[in-house]
């Protein structure tokens, strides 16, 4: 069941029109901050580096207005999947051998990795573009230190951590400093997990939705809207309400507060499982 | 499906060629290259000083508050805090607002680690701060304190704060603020914002104000004192 739903979903055109989308972002979010250097008239020097063009890094534009673009392109995967077998009645036949229950499940799991990979993906391919052609614009400090210098960073965290007692370097904003884009990979599969969790509540949501699916969309958003007016200005880089916060490279280095995030994404995966579990135990003649 | 996988090879191509196209075409003033001041006045960019009018010598730090801030860090980072006499050896390099300084250490006036006679990297943090160029061969300088960068053969009092890098593999020694030129130094004031990087390289500092100057010099005078250094002991 669990294949024949993923096979399905790489078939919607939902699933290839927002991967294509993701894809093309990541390829072009490199050219794009290029360009605006050379429009301006910029030197080199105050192009990006390398590690800084990918889209999910802590003072990105791009980053800002992902709390608005993700759960929109979550939800074409196959969120609205149930939805459309409803309208046609086509689950008959599928759940005449499984039940509804796994086919519930199937969908959800199926909607999940939908979710995943059109984010991991090309955030993972955009950060080997930048690797391998962005300039590397922070040179090595004393020669060669695992290829990138993120010294000077380190010591403005340093600096500033004189001024600020919540900015003192964490373990996380270590291995950033050595590892910035294994840091990113993390980061990538951070926004990954969240695509996946957006997925499900827009799939989940469909089944109270019914007319207008599209508007299953809206959860997600006001959950993450909601996160960031209240996060505001706040100067405390310690801790967020925004769950974007959390999968930004460099913003997630400083917080301490992970364990908010990943309880919010267990509690809405246990909240949609239940929500499956419940309906799957109903009538859907309705 | 074939239809997919062929629209993401072109995403690919187009993606791949757009970028190497720009990159050719993005100026290279030199600057990601480039780490004193003699480089910097010959490159083909106008570097223009950035005046700021409402500075006043409040912006600049007195003795007492240089040695207080190395406390302060000190204190709170527990990390090892030098105070050095240290000889610039040229072939700086530049990174991103980073300036990385080869430096004889001359005499460890303060500090655990034996570094006399040794030639050690020493990182300058922005240097460069900002560089905006609002046209092609035109850009804006502003460098961090206002102080220009130390010169090959200069002898230079300076607090530097040792970081053990993590892997502790790697020792980084970061200049602070507190950084003065043994050598008697003069300063062409920058009091009108026509000036640019080539009228005066030669600058230790960059200050619109005399009294700017003046508090900088007090200060130096004052550091000198305090470790019992004279301009003539270079």
């Amino acid at each position: 069941m669990i294949r024949t739903q993923c096979k399905l979903m790489f078939l919607k055109r939902g699933f290839q029109i927002s991967f294509s989308l993701m894809f093309a972002f990541a390829f072009l979010y490199p050219t794009f901050l290029m360009l605006v250097g050379h429009m301006k008239g910029n030197d080199i020097s105050a192009v990006p580096d390398r590690i800084y063009a990918y889209p999910f890094c802590d003072g990105a534009t791009a980053s800002d207005v992902m709390y608005f673009v993700l759960p929109i392109l979550s939800f074409f995967p196959f969120a609205a999947s149930f939805a459309i077998d409803r309208k046609l009645h086509a689950y008959y036949p599928l759940t005449a051998r499984g039940g509804l229950r796994s086919y519930f499940f199937a969908k959800a799991i199926a909607c999940m990795l939908g979710g995943f990979i059109i984010f991991f993906i090309p955030l993972a391919v955009n950060i080997l573009v930048n690797h391998l052609l962005m300039p590397q614009t922070m040179r090595t400090a004393t020669g060669g230190y695992m290829g990138n210098n993120m010294y000077e960073q380190y010591a403005h965290w340093v600096y500033n951590a004189a001024d600020n007692p919540s900015l003192q370097p964490n373990w996380m904003t270590k291995f950033w400093v050595v590892h910035p884009q294994l840091t990113n990979l993390l980061s990538a599969a951070l926004v990954g997990c969240l695509g996946a969790v957006s997925s499900l509540v827009c799939y989940t949501s469909t089944f109270f939705i019914k007319k207008y699916t599209h508007f299953s969309v809206f959860p997600m958003l006001v959950l993450f809207t909601a996160g960031v007016m209240l996060q505001g200005n706040s100067e405390d880089l310690t801790m967020s309400w925004s769950l974007i916060d959390y999968v930004k490279t460099g913003e997630f280095c400083s917080l301490s507060t992970f364990p908010f995030f990943w309880g919010v994404c267990a509690l809405l995966v246990l909240l949609c499982g239940g929500i499956l579990w419940w309906k799957s135990g109903q009538d859907l003649l309705d | 499906m074939r239809k997919f996988f062929l629209i993401q090879a072109m995403i690919v191509v187009l993606g791949v060629v757009s970028l190497l196209l720009v990159r050719n075409n993005v100026h290279d003033y030199g600057l990601l290259v480039t780490g004193d001041e003699t480089a910097v006045a010959s490159l083909p960019a106008t570097l223009r000083l950035v005046y700021d009018e409402d500075a006043d010598a409040s912006w600049v730090r007195t003795a007492e508050e240089q040695r207080a801030a190395i406390q302060k860090a000190h204190d709170f980072l527990g990390t090892e805090t030098m105070v050095l006499l240290a000889e610039s050896k040229g072939d700086n390099r530049y990174a991103d607002g980073c300036t990385i300084y080869p430096m004889e250490i001359k005499q460890v006036l303060e500090g655990d680690i034996a570094l006399e006679g040794q030639i050690i990297d020493l990182i300058r943090v922005s240097t460069i701060s900002q560089i905006m160029v609002s046209k092609k061969e035109e850009a804006e300088l502003r460098f961090q304190g206002g102080i220009n960068y130390l010169k090959k053969g200069h002898t230079y009092l300076m607090a530097v704060y040792v970081y053990p890098l993590p892997g502790g593999k790697v020792t980084q020694y970061t200049i602070s603020n507190l950084c003065y030129d043994l050598q008697n130094t003069e300063n062409r004031l920058i009091d009108s914002p026509n000036y640019v990087y080539s009228d005066c390289p030669e600058n230790e500092v960059f200050y619109c104000k005399q009294e700017m100057v003046d508090a900088y010099y007090q200060a130096k005078q004052d550091m000198f004192d305090y470790y019992g250094i004279s301009p003539k002991d270079e």
